[in-house]
């Protein structure tokens, strides 16, 4: 695992290494690589694309159109929308099915959901390495190319109630007793299957029934919920979601030091029915520019743990890594949903 | 001889409205045997699966006392309100109306919200106060109770509930109770005897439909009931519809909802049951009706304290929350402080944010409200002017739609929309939305409308039939002015709600259609609660306000203000309200 966390990053690295050179401000199409100056024209004819995936603030939506007709030198009309991944995924592989068209032109969201969406015929297979020139190591499947690095299993503190010093530092560090009640997590199985691939399932498995035992968590509906009740100081603890960007306003929140971590990735998919596939593709080609990557963290705080000085690759440094994968994801996602979700009395 | 021409739009519409709640009813039912996520296959293990569940009895009986305790504080609020705006000379009519409008546009999770924060056993602002806050038993109040959800939801509810009971309270004769007080019986053995059996259809149908709602609807339930393991059914189907991996369990889902069908199966029957004596409840003549408000007397000032008190706990609450909300930069329990990061920031992006989303809103609010009253208003007259037994079960099909989960009813329509889309390209368009809308209210739209029709004798068709007068004119020109007030409440609940529905456009959008409510979700989801607040706190302002506009616009503040001070200007009230026809008509 460690390996391949060590493999990943630094084909990341590379990739970077790569791209910075397109980063220096406005690239001019010249500078551009033969294949996606190809798509440019194409792209202006087009001039409107619609993002399905991300929930994100108007002003964070106007950011991320203002760099990429920076980026491209022409103006480009961006929309972007969020909602539930999964039934979304169902829905457009019935109306492209059914020949309706769906109404956006990449998806842009997590393995879970794009296995499924590969499977139904929904979105494209795009050779992005061979087209586009994106390295390899980017490459989500035959269909997507990675955004940026997530995780469902981070834990924050609150400094007001738990000093610097008595912050758990390791996953069995929230079976201690002096949490019990404490601990917010959100009513959902993903944080465990994350961090399964970090500790292993077993372990993983073991933790969840010893916090549901001892009753040290209390389970809220979503995960925005759990990180305001760490911020209100009605719980000590939360189990799913980050606060870099609390952290950043000054709120007396922290993120736990706890090692090994465990991330995943975000990737792009482009539709089988778009409207706009030469603007798909240089949306997706952008993101994974160092600009992009530039963008992600100033307007989302988000990017690869491996992009230097940003929250997560501050986080991630000197711990040790367990990667999500696609391939996981589709050999145990389902087995380890059931499981978990019987653990913590979900149906 | 009447003649029937025209009158087919009204069945037309009638048999439009009750095609859109069949694609939501089929939608769940063909869902509940479909495998998962793959709706068309068959499978009986979901209703296996739920039957085999050993909670599922506790769960039902906890669903069954979330709903009867939710009616039962909503209609200690809602039944002294819509007497004191109808019956009363109550002094702060308007107010009450504009306060119980405000509220409808105040989220549910924010009411719930604001009562964590005062009394959750760790922190909670009430706890603290009185030293007493811990986990297992040890705070003075523990708002993860079962106990305040059901209360909760009841103040939540309390002014759709006066909403649809507005009608038939105004309808009443009110020369009944002055009789029984000329005679000497006592204004409590009035009430008793007098004015409940009069309003028991409009007071009953308000009770069954919002014991549906309190079971169905996820706002309070999640904040409240989730953390505190208050298992009930709306948590079942949240789970099955929110799976991060696979598909949403429609199957589950839908085998869950058909166990809320049940629930609303036994309230239908009754009220079918009591459809059947509809004549026993009408009170509107061809005769005028006198209308002479009680005076409070004395008793204003308690009735007043009284409205105070619903206002305190269901309003400024939950506003003085959503305030501290867009003021401080993120998410924090009240102190002072918190106090010293105080900005109007907030206020200033909401506006930035607000303009698209807002002009969406506005447009879903006038299709919601159009597409529900012209449906429920066909619909009524249709069930309640008809004594034909298929139009009494037609209305109990209306009345299972709210029992269909929200998600499972948004996902229909969305198939719908898909489905016929080569012939009517709605999918994908904000249009679908609002129609989807409308049909979610319209069992709220008929139960208001039902209520009101139920009191009109049926001696004034007959009459008007006797009169040669067509069944449209009829309509038109008997119904319709009666049905005023019905149809006024009921387009107001209609756009109040579409106004602050998130679930709908959520799942039925694609990212282009941003509504406030999905705006609102999504800056909260990136933790900048301070402008949804802020965004909330205006549309509160918005609605309130188009609320007050219309009710003064479409002249319903003549039954809203205090006909006693109003006698005293002008003179006494002319006898007969009702327009009706004449011969020539």
């Amino acid at each position: 695992m460690l390996r391949r966390s060590i493999r990943h990053a630094g084909a990341l690295a590379l990739a970077a290494m790569a791209l910075t050179t397109l980063a220096a401000g406005p690239v001019e199409a010249r500078e551009l690589p033969p294949g996606v100056q190809a798509l440019i024209e194409g792209a202006k004819k087009e001039g409107e694309l619609t993002v399905y995936g991300r929930t994100l603030k108007p002003s964070a939506v106007r950011a991320f159109s203002k760099r990429l007709d920076a980026f491209y030198g022409f103006p480009i009309k961006l929309n972007m929308g969020g909602g539930f991944h999964t039934k979304k995924a169902a829905e457009a592989a019935l109306a492209i099915k059914k020949g309706v068209p769906t109404g956006f032109d990449v998806f842009w969201t997590s393995y879970s959901t794009s296995v499924r969406l590969e499977r139904s015929g929904a979105v494209q297979k795009v050779d992005w390495v061979k087209e586009l020139g994106i390295p390899a190591s980017l490459r989500a499947s035959e269909y997507g190319i990675k955004s940026h690095d997530v995780s469902l299993c981070f834990v924050t503190y609150n400094t007001n109630l738990v000093k610097d010093s008595e912050a758990p530092r390791s996953w069995d560090d929230l079976l201690d007793p002096k949490w019990k009640g404490r601990i917010a997590m959100p009513r959902s199985p993903s944080p465990w299957i994350y961090l399964a691939t970090a500790i292993g399932e077993e372990k993983a498995t073991a933790l969840l029934t010893e916090i549901m035992a001892k009753g040290q968590a209390k389970m809220m509906a979503r995960f925005p919920d759990v990180r305001g009740k760490v911020l209100t100081g009605e719980f000590a603890l939360s189990i799913g979601t980050d606060a870099f960007k609390q952290i950043r306003q000054g709120a007396p929140v922290k993120m736990a030091p706890i090692d090994p971590i465990a991330l995943s990735n975000w990737s792009f998919y482009l539709m089988s029915d778009t409207k706009s596939p030469n603007l798909a593709k240089l949306w997706a080609y952008w993101i994974a520019t160092s600009d992009g990557q530039q963008a992600l963290n100033e307007i989302d705080g988000t990017g690869f743990v491996t992009t230097e000085g940003n929250d997560l690759n501050k986080l991630a440094a000197g711990k040790k890594i367990g990667w999500l994968t696609r391939e996981y994801v589709q050999e145990n996602g389902l087995r380890l949903r059931k499981k978990y979700g019987k653990i913590m009395g979900l149906r | 001889m009447a003649r029937p021409t025209g009158i087919v739009w009204v069945f037309g519409f009638a048999f439009l409205g009750l095609a859109f709640i069949v694609v939501s009813l089929l939608g769940n039912v063909v869902g509940s045997f479909s495998i998962e996520g793959d709706i068309g296959t068959f499978t009986l293990a979901n209703y296996v699966d739920m039957l085999a569940d050993d909670e599922l009895l506790p769960v039902l009986l906890r669903t069954i006392i979330l709903g009867l305790g939710s009616i039962v504080f909503m209609m200690v609020f809602a039944f002294p309100f819509a007497w004191l705006i109808t019956r009363t000379d109550f002094p702060w009519k308007g107010a009450l109306f504009t306060l119980l409008t405000a509220k409808l546009a105040i989220p549910g999770f924010i009411t719930a919200m604001a009562y964590v924060w005062l009394f959750n056993p760790t922190s909670g602002l009430v706890n603290k106060m009185l030293g007493a806050t811990g986990v297992d038993g040890a705070a003075a109040f523990d708002v993860y109770q079962l106990s305040w959800v059901c209360f909760l939801q009841g103040v939540v509810l309390t002014p759709a509930c006066v909403f649809m009971m507005l009608p038939a309270f105004r309808n009443m004769d009110a020369s009944l109770e002055e009789a029984a007080w000329v005679s000497g019986v006592s204004r409590a053995r009035t009430i008793r005897r007098i004015v409940l059996p009069l309003l028991a259809p409009g007071v009953v149908a308000a009770a069954l439909f919002f014991f549906v709602i309190a079971i169905e609807i996820f706002d309070i339930v999640g904040l409240i009931g989730l953390p505190g393991g208050v298992d009930v059914l709306v948590i079942w189907i949240y789970d099955a519809m929110h799976p991060m991996i696979g598909l949403p369990n429609f199957g589950l889902a839908g085998a869950i909802g058909m166990m809320l069908f049940l629930l609303c199966g036994i309230a239908i029957a009754f009220y079918v049951r009591m459809l059947r004596q509809a004549d026993r409840y009408a009170v509107v003549g061809g005769k005028g009706r006198r209308f002479s408000p009680q005076p409070l007397g004395r008793w204003r000032w308690v009735a007043g304290a009284y409205v105070g008190l619903w206002v305190l706990l269901a309003v400024v609450v939950p506003v003085i929350t959503l305030v501290w909300v867009a003021l401080v930069p993120y998410l924090q329990a009240f102190s002072i402080a918190a106090m010293s990061t105080m900005t109007l920031a907030s206020f200033g992006d909401a506006i930035d944010y607000m303009m698209g989303p807002l002009q969406n809103t506005l447009i879903i609010m006038a299709g919601a409200i159009v597409v529900s009253i012209v449906l429920a208003t066909s619909i009524s007259w249709v069930v309640t002017r008809s004594r034909s037994p298929a139009a009494r079960w037609s209305d109990a099909l209306v009345f299972l739609a709210p029992a269909v989960p929200t998600m499972v009813a948004g996902v229909a329509f969305q198939f719908l929309g898909i489905s016929i889309y080569h012939w009517i390209p709605l999918y994908g368009t904000i249009w679908l939305i609002a129609i989807a809308m409308g049909t979610r209210m319209l069992a709220y739209c008929t139960r208001t409308m039902n209520a009101s029709s139920l009191q009109i004798r049926f001696e004034l068709d007959e009459a008007a039939r006797a009169s040669g007068v067509s069944q449209l004119v009829a309509f038109r020109r008997v119904f319709l002015p009666i049905m005023a007030p019905a149809l006024f409440y009921a387009a107001l609940m209609s756009g109040m709600l579409a106004a602050r529905d998130l679930t709908l456009p959520l799942i039925m959008s694609a990212g282009k259609t941003h509504t406030i409510s999905t705006l609102i979700f999504d800056l909260q989801t990136n933790g900048d609660q301070n402008a949804a607040g802020a965004i909330a706190i205006y549309m509160i302002v918005l609605l309130a306000v188009l609320a007050v506009f219309a009710h003064r616009m479409t002249g319903m503040s003549e039954l809203g203000v205090d006909y006693s001070t109003r006698r005293k200007r002008r003179g006494p009230r002319p006898r007969a309200r009702t327009p009706i026809p004449s011969p020539a008509e």
